[in-house]
């Protein structure tokens, strides 16, 4: 009777172990550098399986693509599969260690391992040498051009905006310069003269204003008619600047005249008689009428 | 003042101002090729003021001075100014005498009614502040007994632009005590053709004197007489102002340049100058081209430019022209 226990208790040993399988089945086990060998675990337990990290125990071959782990449960036993594709670039003979699936139960299990050879490519050297192909040309292809073009046209219209601004502008600023070029210089001057006379400064003893607009009128006109600066000028600097111009030595003592006794009135306290006044006046017009003919006689030679 | 006040003026200045002829023609007796500095040696001494001027060696500068203290019979002194001067080499110091057991006071060159401080940057700042002080206060103090300075009291200040190195540059603050800072250049080769031969010869003019100094203390009276219109006055502060907001007169291309702008001494000796100048052209009032005939005189040493003008090789001078190209004259 004891016999038969212990014959009992060895075999419900032997059939209380778990129930495990573990296949690698590879579609290939020779294959050229870089072709790929695709493999496919497949694990049968009835208990639950840790599945291993499998890019990390598989080294030194690479894996090329690797599926997700399918699992299913069917009459109490686990079923796992996974497929994944391998290569390897270096020739010769690869060895695919035992892979370990370790159950819940903390039992381990391991795969056989595999033999992998990777073939050199031979080569056929009773054929001629060629040359290294050159490089494919590429067709054109419009997406790959479409930013620069887009860029381009861009730049164009943006410049096309700031020529127009720009134009724009210098127009408006031409446009004011026209409005002033309207009034002829000497048009300008001989009427800024009547106003001043009109207004009779002299006789209201206004003696020192009506000569500083007077001279302020003359240098102004002297300043358009000739482009010299005399309303930052003395009056020295105005005449020499004037017999630059080549004008009549009379009209030019006459201007300095009437220049160094306005200075007088206006720094020196000088008051003219109305007489005098009068003189400076007409000798003003007069001024003005012959330098501008003058201007125009030289202007027609 | 009426019209008949500017008359009088007139006859005043042409009276008093009759030496003016006599004393240049003296020291252009020796004084060859340096009319503009002559000119201003007349304006700093009739508008008692101080000079600085800068130029290379050899251009008369000393003869200058020389020659105008002759002229009109004043003591002149010439200070030489070295690193190793001291403050009391040049006013003076307390010195012990031992008979009379007691100290006695040994005025310095400064005392004289023309001094020439020869190359004034040479010298380290206390012994420049000593001078400068003497020039701005006219009166020197010496242990706890205080001098005035004898009237005329004209320094002339030196400075050469070249040899840089190892000088102790005039701060902007005492430089601001000079009425002017001429500028001397080379003389014309005629000019200089003239003082060859002269030297070559050994025909050295003698210099008499030939105006007092009394002459020269009413003439500086009457200078305080001429007459300078309000436009005139506008002007000149348009003039300074100018250089201190250079923006307001449309000068915007000056205020990355100038780093300070001239002080309101600038603007008194401005004016003093132009009346110093209608004055030497006998003229009882200022007229605008005398304000300009002394502008750049007056204000180069007193506006400061910037390291952009300097990098960009703009003086004062530049600065200066552009603001009275733009300043409207009256």
């Amino acid at each position: 009777m004891k016999r038969y226990l212990y014959i009992f208790v060895l075999l419900s040993s032997i059939f209380s172990f778990a129930q495990t399988e573990v296949k690698i089945l590879a579609d290939t086990n020779q294959v050229f550098i870089g072709d790929i060998i695709n493999l496919n675990i497949l694990v049968n337990s009835s208990e639950q399986i840790l599945w291993p990290d499998i890019e990390e125990v598989i080294s030194p071959l690479e894996i090329q693509n690797l599926s997700s782990v399918d699992s299913s449960f069917v009459n109490s036993q686990y079923e796992y599969s996974q497929n994944l594709s391998v290569q390897q670039f270096d020739t010769g003979l690869v060895v695919l260690p035992q892979l370990p699936f370790v159950g819940v139960e903390n039992d381990t299990f391991y795969s056989d391992s595999l033999f992998f050879s990777f073939l050199a490519v031979p080569l056929d050297t009773t054929n001629a040498i060629f040359d290294i192909k050159s490089p494919k040309k590429v067709p054109f292809n419009f997406a790959e051009a479409k930013p620069y073009i887009y860029g381009f046209v861009g730049f164009i219209l943006l410049s096309l905006l700031v020529y127009y601004l720009i134009r724009r502008f210098k127009k408006k600023d031409t446009a004011i310069e026209e409005l002033v070029e309207l009034i002829p210089c000497e048009i300008e001057a001989i009427n800024a003269l009547k106003n001043l006379e009109s207004q009779s400064l002299c006789e209201k003893g206004l003696v020192k204003d009506h000569y500083v607009q007077l001279t302020t009128i003359l240098r102004r006109y002297f300043d358009r008619e000739y482009e010299i600066d005399t309303l930052e000028s003395t009056t020295d600097e105005t005449i020499e600047a004037l017999k630059i111009q080549k004008l009549d030595a009379k009209l030019i003592n006459s201007i300095s005249d009437l220049l160094t006794e306005a200075d007088y009135v206006k720094f020196a306290k000088s008051k003219p008689n109305a007489k005098t006044n009068n003189v400076f006046m007409r000798k003003s017009y007069s001024i003005v009428e012959d330098c501008h003919k003058l201007k125009e006689e030289a202007q027609n030679v | 003042m009426n019209d008949l006040d500017i008359k009088e003026i007139n006859d005043k200045i042409k009276e008093e101002s009759a030496f003016i002829d006599l004393l240049t023609m003296e020291m252009n007796k020796v004084i060859i090729g340096q009319s503009h500095m002559i000119e201003r040696l007349l304006i700093g001494l009739l508008g008692n003021g101080h000079i600085l001027l800068e130029g290379l060696p050899g251009l008369a500068k000393t003869l200058a001075i020389n020659t105008l203290s002759k002229a009109i019979n004043g003591k002149f002194s010439r200070i030489q100014f070295t690193p190793d001067l001291l403050p009391s080499d040049v006013i003076g110091t307390n010195v012990y005498n031992m008979p009379k057991n007691e100290f006695s006071i040994k005025k310095g060159p400064i005392f004289g009614n023309f001094i020439l401080a020869d190359e004034i940057n040479r010298a380290p700042a206390k012994v420049q502040s000593a001078l400068l002080e003497a020039m701005q206060e006219r009166q020197v103090t010496i242990g706890d007994k205080t001098f005035a300075m004898k009237e005329p009291f004209l320094v002339l200040a030196t400075q050469n632009p070249v040899e840089q190195e190892g000088t102790y540059p005039l701060p902007e603050a005492q430089v601001d005590r000079f009425m002017l800072k001429t500028v001397i250049d080379y003389p014309k080769q005629k000019d200089e053709h003239t003082i060859m031969r002269n030297s070559l010869n050994g025909q050295y003019e003698i210099v008499k004197p030939v105006v007092t100094m009394k002459q020269i203390l009413t003439a500086r009276e009457v200078v305080k007489t001429v007459y300078m219109d309000e436009k005139i006055e506008n002007y000149i502060l348009d003039i300074i102002f100018a250089t201190r907001y250079p923006d307001q007169f449309g000068l915007d291309n000056l205020s990355p340049l100038i780093s300070f702008g001239a002080s309101p001494r600038g603007s008194i000796n401005l004016a003093t100058a132009a009346k110093v100048y209608a004055f030497i052209k006998r003229r009882g009032y200022v007229i605008p081209e005398d304000v300009r005939a002394v502008c750049h005189d007056v204000l180069r040493h007193r506006i400061g430019i910037t390291y952009e003008a300097e990098a960009e090789n703009i003086s004062s001078e530049d600065i200066i022209d552009q603001i009275l190209n733009k300043v409207e004259v009256p």
